[in-house]
């Protein structure tokens, strides 16, 4: 059986720096992804964790490839079924005055639960970071349909 | 031979309300804006046409035309798309494909999915440096939706003509 592989792309009229910035630096993923914060020092080999609030990892991984601003892939797994880890691919390019950003989220361990859930994520954190950049107010993530 | 039968399926979140996107989504003049200058136009009914029609300078790409399957004001719009096909291409077709859109409300936000079914291998670009493809042109055009409906401003590709992004 094929194994899952979701690849969302979307224009933001941003800098490839600012989307950069928006996606590794703590003060911004808190904005538009719901208040969880990302922290890294994003060197190849170190470890990054999306954490809450209170600090309570959500997801632990490790950088694999870190090219700022244009190239961030890291491992993806809840720290509860560290063996379901999976890859996350950050690709951001300069078109005309937007950037085009590609989230790749591949490489799920066969039977993964993670595959599911990142199906409906990914498109709602995406869509968020983007309004946080062209508007500068990120989305609630977790909306529940009315 | 076993047919092999594509779906693109693309969901985005619009700070916007069901009616504002709605409007936008089925508008010639609001198209034109954030459809790489292509005009669509829809009768809202089901059996109504649509008609997708280029700008000027790209009218080698031909009329789109289709017919509303489905009409749910502000919820739900389901039309055939047909193809400018090479003669070859269009021997494999196995119909029209069809294009769903799904306006869905959560609370100041709106859900919409857009899904493309019963489309060819050929219909899918591999090629990421350009907008041709049904999965590079469709996340361009989205994009450019939620822009002109949050910002007031679509995005703006820079189109000439050749469908290429580098210039």
């Amino acid at each position: 059986m094929k194994q899952p592989e979701l690849v969302y792309t979307t224009y933001i009229r941003s800098t490839p720096k600012k989307t950069w910035d928006a996606i590794t630096k703590p003060e911004f993923t808190r904005e538009y992804w719901g208040g969880l914060a990302n922290v890294s020092d994003w060197k190849k080999g170190s470890k990054w964790e999306h954490l809450t609030k209170e600090n309570e990892a959500w997801i632990l991984g490790k950088v694999v490839e870190s090219a700022p601003p244009k190239r961030l892939v890291l491992t993806w797994a809840d720290p509860d079924q560290l063996k379901d880890e999976s890859r996350v691919t950050f690709e951001i390019e300069a078109v005309e005055d937007m950037v085009c950003l590609v989230v790749t989220h591949d490489r799920f361990k066969t039977g993964s639960k993670m595959a599911e859930k990142v199906g409906a994520g990914w498109p709602r954190v995406l869509s968020s970071l983007k309004s946080f950049l062209e508007t500068g107010k990120g989305l609630n993530i977790f909306c529940k349909h009315d | 031979m076993k047919k092999e039968k594509i779906e693109f399926v693309y969901a985005t979140f619009i700070r916007t309300s069901p009616e504002k996107l709605w409007q936008t989504l089925t508008s010639g003049e609001f198209s034109q804006k954030y459809w790489f200058g292509f005009r669509f136009e829809v009768d809202l009914r089901v059996g109504g046409t649509v008609r997708i029609h280029p700008p000027k300078g790209m009218e080698q790409h031909g009329d789109h035309k289709g017919e509303v399957l489905e009409c749910v004001p502000n919820r739900k719009l389901v039309y055939t798309w047909q193809q400018n096909d090479t003669p070859e291409i269009a021997k494999k077709r196995d119909g029209l494909s069809r294009v769903t859109y799904e306006l869905t409300p959560m609370g100041s936000q709106v859900k919409l999915r857009l899904i493309h079914e019963n489309l060819l291998p050929e219909d899918v670009e591999k090629d990421p440096s350009t907008f041709k493809g049904i999965n590079n042109g469709w996340p361009a055009v989205i994009s450019s939706l939620k822009s002109l409906l949050e910002n007031g401003v679509a995005l703006d590709f820079g189109m000439t003509g050749c469908g290429t992004k580098a210039d």
